[in-house]
């Protein structure tokens, strides 16, 4: 999209545009704290789906 | 050939062995109806000579090749409400009120098969004559034709394992491809047959099907049936017995909470079910400081069990027939564009609360909170808002209305525990759905009543607007609850 694509926001009154450091630092902490978290929880949670896989389910009717 | 049998109560369901052949399994039918079906149900019309799809999908590819001889036609159970009339010699089902369509009189029907054993087939019953159903069931509209009638029932499909050329596993399965072809168009119908023979790359012929699936192989089922399927498996420590993995049961009640039925494995029993619904708590559990999830809130899950009648309540706390933590894994078979899990949505909405302006201004303290998050269409989120307007500031709804949402959104909503109990939310944040677990802000919207911060996700990076709200009168929104149907069973 180019720079000078619109914004669909811009047509609303009353929206303030947020201060583009403090959107960076947001962004900073959560790169920095939240989503490697999220990464290797992700990456967990394929790892025990690989290895469980094979397992079998075949209970009978009681 | 047509009968009627009027019941005063469900014992009564025990005349059905006067009426049903040997081969149908009459004794445990009746057992098994009269056990599970709710007093609301006052008529039962038995249907002979029925041909079933499914059972014959398993007829012509297994039981014609047997020495047991095996009848090809099935009956079908068909279950109304003490509105209902039968005339014998007109053949003939009507209602009082002539003006009221008999469909709304309709509680389901039960197919049983000529199979001596596991005879309860292809199966929709509404969960409102369920006994003991739990409050929230994902449910699909089913057409029905009997006696030239068009009826409508709107349940969740179910039927008894074949045990020779089908396990519990593929009953699941099957289960919930059923429910998917029938709600949504874009999903074609799959026969019993053809689930068994979906599991392998190859025809395993005989009776390998009956030896039991992995999950790999109920995987590769929602795979060829045209789903996204998510393996999703709970953490485990050997050494370790206590370890109980809180995001496993968290994810799993949201994907059920967004009306994703669930494929679900319990190893220790070596058992498969669907998991179709929940009940919450009456109200909010004690517990200690920390953020609380909806999880934590749950009473029961609503299970679709191939031992049981539909929409069996599996308690949380509790064994009875057995617990909801007893499941150990699940596969949520997806649409396509969902590529934002719910492990990820389960760190990030803890997450900003890392941020102080959040924490500070937008979402509810810390140690008061109860946070519930479920996927939900774009269009759905606005039609939600829409319907509550006057709860909303009118430039937070032309927001809402005009963020250029993908087809579905994460909703995260954070409650005091106060609020939970009288089914309100404090903030909300809208998650897209098809962002990336690498995504520093994957947001679209984050909002309570007072401020809001919007996302325009046309931009990379993308740009944010923050939004004072007015007052309008509330204090706290609604909580969105339209995902699942609300059932009446008691």
């Amino acid at each position: 999209m180019s720079k000078e694509a619109k914004n669909p926001l811009d047509s609303i009154k009353g929206l303030k545009k947020v201060d583009p450091k403090e959107l960076a630092e947001f962004r900073k902490d959560m790169g920095k704290n939240i989503v490697p978290r999220i990464v290797e929880k992700v990456e967990a949670r394929r790892l025990r789906a690989a290895k469980s896989r094979n397992r079998r389910l075949k209970q009978r009717s009681v | 050939m047509y009968t009627w049998l009027p019941l005063k109560a469900p014992a009564d369901l025990l005349q059905l062995r006067a009426y049903i052949s040997d081969e149908y399994n009459p004794e445990d039918v009746a057992d098994r109806l009269s056990g599970g079906l709710s007093p609301a149900v006052k008529g039962v019309l038995i249907e002979e000579n029925y041909i079933d799809k499914d059972y014959r999908s398993t007829y012509y590819n297994f039981y014609a090749k047997k020495g047991q001889r095996y009848a090809p036609n099935c009956v079908r159970l068909h279950f109304f409400d003490e509105a209902v009339r039968f005339d014998p010699a007109a053949l003939k089902v009507s209602v009082q009120d002539q003006t009221d369509p008999l469909t709304n009189h309709y509680y389901g029907y039960v197919v049983l098969r000529p199979t001596g054993i596991a005879t309860l087939g292809r199966s929709v019953l509404s969960p409102n004559v369920r006994k003991g159903a739990c409050r929230y069931i994902i449910t699909g509209r089913h057409k029905v034709h009997v006696l030239g009638y068009k009826l409508t029932v709107d349940g969740f499909p179910s039927m008894d394992q074949h045990r020779d050329i089908g396990v519990c596993a593929h009953a699941a399965c099957w289960s919930i491809l059923r429910h998917y072809s029938e709600r949504y168009s874009i999903y074609r119908e799959f026969l019993t047959n053809d689930v068994t023979m979906m599991a392998q790359e190859f025809n395993p012929g005989g009776l390998v099907p009956s030896e039991g699936l992995g999950l790999g192989h109920a995987e590769r089922i929602f795979q060829a049936a045209g789903t996204f399927p998510v393996l999703v498996v709970r953490e485990e420590d050997e050494d370790d017995d206590s370890l109980y993995d809180e995001s496993f049961y968290r994810q799993l009640l949201a994907y059920v909470d967004s009306g994703f039925p669930l494929f679900a494995a319990m190893h220790k029993k070596e058992h498969a079910i669907a998991i179709v619904g929940y009940s919450w708590r009456p109200k909010t559990a004690a517990g200690g400081p920390g953020l609380r999830y909806g999880w934590d809130q749950v009473e029961a899950i609503a299970v679709i069990d191939d031992n049981e009648l539909p929409y069996l309540s599996v308690p949380v706390d509790g064994d009875d027939p057995y617990s909801a933590d007893e499941v150990d894994a699940f596969i949520v078979p997806l649409p396509e564009k969902i590529y934002y899990p719910a492990d990820a949505v389960d760190d990030y909405a803890a997450g900003l609360y890392d941020r102080d302006s959040l924490r500070e201004n937008v979402l509810p303290p810390l140690d008061d909170t109860v946070i519930r998050y479920f996927v939900t269409t774009g269009s759905a989120f606005r039609e939600f808002v829409r319907h509550h307007q006057s709860e909303y500031d009118p430039t937070l709804i032309e927001v809402v209305m005009t963020l250029p949402f993908a087809q579905f959104v994460w909703v995260v909503e954070y409650s005091t525990r106060a609020q939970w109990d009288t089914n309100l939310v404090t903030a909300r944040a809208i998650i897209d759905a098809t962002a990336s677990e690498h995504e520093e802000i994957p947001l679209w919207l984050i909002h309570n009543t007072t401020q809001a911060l919007a996302f325009d996700r046309q931009t990379i990076p993308s740009d944010c607007r923050a939004l004072e709200l007015k007052d309008v009168g509330h204090q706290a929104f609604s909580r969105m609850e339209s995902n699942l149907r609300t059932t009446t069973s008691t």
